[in-house]
């Protein structure tokens, strides 16, 4: 080694806290002459899983990424993804001006110019059609102080509830399980329990390509104990399969009848916590309370046989997992859009939750019912913030009058200027642009022109209504259709929030001026704000440190109390979990049991468990049919198709399209098929097939691959030449309101 | 009979030697990487191919056997491909990958060279198996369940010490 370790620490700037040996090691060894690096604490942009991160610049400019070592989430690791994040910062598709439609080609123009067309345009369309002919569509990748900046302008001062987040197509059924199931949105453990677990039970996760950072944490667990199982619920086999003791490939649609099956045999055999179920749980059959011993004789009809007939499995499986689960000392549920994407997703959830609540494994170290973000701030921008139409900031709802009153107080609003009726939510929102009964939409950081289901039913409506596209990049599938699009700051270019999947809020670190004209989304909105009559409320934010400071005013109290989480704090530390009440409180590792600041040690009154969020202090286990797809397949459209993702690109390909090396990786879309169903239809590799469903078609290139099930197909979604989602369909949960993405009916032929 | 037990026992004794001197040292581990067999040349620039395709739709015929060890180990498994420390072949292209890429991904590892006595991770790693080149050459170690190839976090090893576990 040619530099010591002191000539090397002389060489580094003088980021002493943020500084680890390994890269600089190496750089000061191959590049003594060059700048010298600083490195900063941030956290990833991608997925949910809120892994920590390094962000070095040289001379201002973001040259370099590394995992964050001290990170408790990812101790260093990164994901493909990740590894190229400073790529996508000086990617060559960032919008670098604000563009204005001109005899209906986007051109560029000055702040001034666009602003002032923005806040007209919608100050003309509030006038002349009322405050519900404009709408707000957000983000769970927008810092939490951008989504409360457009809650507060659009809910509190214009006066509409349409507003709405991509969340919503996500995320939504796990908020509908946690808030009907426990009475409070978002887990009650955390990833650490992974490292306890003896029983993994993932079901519709792709855990390896969507979340790669838990899959590692999965394998390390099952290398320090290799008694540890997972069993998985998917129609598909993926690279996850790897770790899978067990594999229930289903039919997709019908898998609340195995969740029933296994509780039955869970009961039957003797497998339950009786003394949990008697001091914390309730029953009901969704509509009214129903006895334990109503819930056992609703559960008889769920016999092992009669789900592997509706799924397509073996009964024994389902029995094998029934006992893995109910023998483990700890399990950890995991699921994503496999779940949540679904007609009956709310449901769905409540099942994942039933399993843990009858068998008492949650609440302790290596038991959870974790549910997998997609976003990196869906948990804390928009489920937390309130950034959905029925929603206000911290975990209140906008039909609740104590809470409107709450949250105008801090607004400095009269209570009544917040509706108290939900607003639209994402697809009826998007049908209310098509039809033109919203006429002027402000699109924040999403880029629903390509992630709506159903598509060719809104983008008409996209192309007419006065469109407002605030956007790192351009062009995307959005952009193209704007009349007025806005350069945003991105990631590294700005102060903020984010939230991920376990409770945990982190500092996301300025370290770069935003490229060209951006700036950031929080500005952009406090300038329309101050144009259209409201600067007032809006002009003590000066920086994105000021809104977090006035939305810890909302936390306060609450279930998601964040007060002891300033940033001066969260620069130091590696994320907080709220509960966080205090300055010095060093935020909670499980809910509603003892070490939970809230827990009420008085009303528990000797309990394990108390859901303080339920008026009754129990959680509830429902008992609900298992009602199918909303499209089953038939003779016309035999194949049920689902749509996802590669480990290689990120929803869009906004960000992952823009780094090279990603998209030689994985470079075009295709469809995969089963080599049955391949060799039946006449169908091979590098084929071109098209695949229609009921709403659209495709032309696609065939992978014949052994991955999904035999009358399955698969389609990842990323692309837009290609988009998925002209096929998928647009029919949604009724509770959640989320669309079932994940199961449609379709057919496929040789193009 | 006696004769077979002795045998036998000079057997044991050997393997106790041999595990011994595989295992007393990390430092013994690492130098060994010097015999290693040299890499095949590699050209400086990336053939003008249709970048288009992915790289693996070409190199599994290309070079069977670079994709073949790539395969068999911790980066093959969970498909970190190709390009992570080879770029893509066209905006970036290192036939030598670089050190200090390693570490971005696996900042946890904080490797102190001079105490394991090689010079980069590559030292100790094959470049495409990522297994130690005394293991890959079947000399060390225990064959591990496939799936444990798939982790990082999984490692036990601590690189900021001197080596071991």
């Amino acid at each position: 080694m040619s530099v010591s370790r002191r000539e090397f620490l002389k060489l580094s700037a003088a980021s002493a806290a943020a500084s680890t040996i390994g890269v600089e090691l190496l750089a000061a060894k191959t590049a003594e002459a060059s700048p010298a690096l600083q490195w900063t604490k941030s956290v990833c942009r991608f997925c949910g899983v809120g892994c920590g991160v390094m962000i070095g610049t040289t001379n201002g400019k973001v040259t370099a990424i590394k995992g964050d070592k001290l990170s408790p989430i990812n101790k260093g690791l990164l994901c493909v993804k990740g590894f190229y994040l400073h790529k996508v910062v000086n990617a060559n598709n960032r919008l670098l001006k604000p563009l204005v439609r001109k005899n209906g080609k986007l051109e560029e123009a000055s702040w001034e110019e666009a602003m002032s067309l923005v806040a007209s345009k919608f100050k003309e369309t509030i006038e002349q059609n009322g405050k519900d002919s404009v709408c707000f569509y957000g983000s769970g990748q927008a810092t939490t102080e951008e989504t409360y900046v457009a809650n507060k302008l659009f809910k509190g001062h214009i006066g509409t509830n349409n507003v709405e987040g991509n969340p919503r197509l996500c995320m939504a059924s796990a908020v509908g399980g946690y808030l009907t199931t426990f009475g409070a949105d978002e887990p009650v453990g955390s990833f650490d329990d992974i490292d306890h677990a003896d029983l993994f039970l993932l079901v519709g996760s792709n855990t390896a390509e969507a979340h790669p950072v838990v899959y590692d944490r999965l394998v390390a667990r099952k290398r320090k104990n290799p008694n540890v199982k997972v069993i998985a619920i998917d129609p598909r086999k993926t690279p996850t399969n790897k770790i899978i003791d067990l594999h229930l490939q289903v039919i997709p649609g019908y898998d609340l009848s195995i969740m029933h099956a296994l509780a039955n045999i869970v009961v039957k055999e003797g497998y339950t916590d009786e003394q949990f179920i008697k001091d914390s749980v309730s029953f009901s059959d969704g509509k009214e309370a129903i006895s334990y011993e109503d819930y056992k004789k609703f559960l008889e009809q769920f016999t092992p046989e009669y789900a592997a007939e509706k799924c397509g499995v073996n009964a024994e499986d389902i029995v094998t997992a029934a006992r893995w689960y109910g023998q483990a000392k700890g399990v950890v549920s995991l699921w994503t859009m496999g779940v949540n994407q679904r007609k009956r997703g709310v449901w769905l959830n409540n099942l994942m939750h039933n399993m843990h609540l009858i068998t008492g494994k949650i609440g302790y170290q290596g038991a959870d019912s974790l549910s997998l973000t997609g976003q990196p701030n869906a948990c804390g921008g928009v489920r937390e913030g309130g950034g959905l139409c029925h929603l206000l900031p911290g975990h209140r709802a906008v039909a609740n009058e104590q809470h409107r009153e709450q949250i105008a107080k801090i607004w400095n609003v009269p209570a009544s200027n917040i509706a108290p009726t939900p607003g639209k939510h994402t697809v009826a929102m998007f049908e209310a642009i098509a039809s033109g009964e919203i006429k002027a939409a402000y699109i924040m950081c999403t880029n629903p022109a390509q992630s709506l289901p159903n598509l060719n039913k809104y983008l008409q409506g996209l192309q007419d209504c006065f469109l407002v596209v605030a956007e790192c990049f351009h062009p995307t599938e959005t952009t193209k259709m704007a009349d007025v699009v806005l350069p945003a700051a991105f990631w590294s270019e700005k102060d903020g929030v984010y939230g991920c999947t376990e409770r945990r809020s982190q500092h996301q670190a300025k370290v770069n001026e935003p490229k060209g004209e951006a700036r950031w989304d929080g500005d952009i909105l406090i300038d329309l704000a101050t144009r259209l009559g409201h600067g007032k409320n809006f002009e003590h934010f000066q920086s994105p440190e000021d809104v977090w400071n006035e939305y810890l005013l909302c936390t306060k109290g609450k279930d998601m109390d964040l007060t002891g989480a300033p940033y001066s704090r969260l620069k130091e530390v590696r994320g907080l979990r709220w509960p966080v009440p205090t300055i010095d409180h060093p935020g909670t590792d499980h809910r509603f049991t003892a070490g939970d600041p809230l827990f009420p040690e008085d009303k528990a009154a000797g309990r394990r468990m108390y859901f303080y969020a339920r008026p009754d202090g129990r959680a509830v286990v429902f008992a609900r049919p298992d009602l199918g797809p909303h499209e089953p397949t038939d003779d016309e459209y035999p194949l049920a198709l689902s749509t996802g993702r590669v480990l290689e690109h990120w929803h869009t390909l906004t960000m992952t399209g823009a780094v090279p090396q990603l998209v030689r990786a994985v470079p075009e879309c295709y469809v995969e098929i089963h080599p049955d169903d391949a060799a039946r239809l006449g169908l091979a590799n590098d084929d071109v097939a098209k695949v229609e469903t009921r709403r659209g078609a495709l032309d696609l290139k065939v992978r014949v691959i052994d991955r999904p099930r035999v009358g399955t197909i698969f389609i990842p979604w990323h692309w837009p030449e290609k988009l998925a989602n002209v096929l998928t369909t647009d029919a949604y949960d009724p509770g959640s309101k989320e669309p079932e993405y994940k199961v449609c009916a379709a057919k496929i032929s040789k193009a | 009979m006696k004769g077979k037990i002795s045998t036998l026992l000079i057997i044991f004794l050997l393997s106790v030697a041999l595990i011994a001197s595989l295992s007393c040292s990390s430092t013994q581990q690492m130098t060994s990487t010097k015999e290693a067999p040299p890499a095949p040349p590699v050209p400086a620039k990336h053939a003008d191919v249709d970048f288009s395709k992915s790289c693996l739709d070409c190199h599994k015929t290309e070079t069977p056997d670079a994709v073949a060890e790539w395969q068999s180990g911790m980066h093959g498994e969970v498909n970190v491909g190709c390009f992570i420390c080879h770029g893509d072949g066209k905006e970036e292209y290192y036939p030598e990958p670089k050190a200090e890429t390693c570490v971005s991904c696996h900042s946890g590892y904080v490797p102190t060279y001079a105490g394991l006595g090689v010079k980069d991770c590559f030292g100790c790693h094959n470049y495409h198996t990522l297994r130690f080149h005394a293991e890959d050459r079947g000399g060390f170690g225990q064959a591990a369940p496939d799936w444990i190839k798939t982790s990082t976090l999984a490692s036990n090893f601590q690189h900021d010490k001197t080596g071991g576990e």
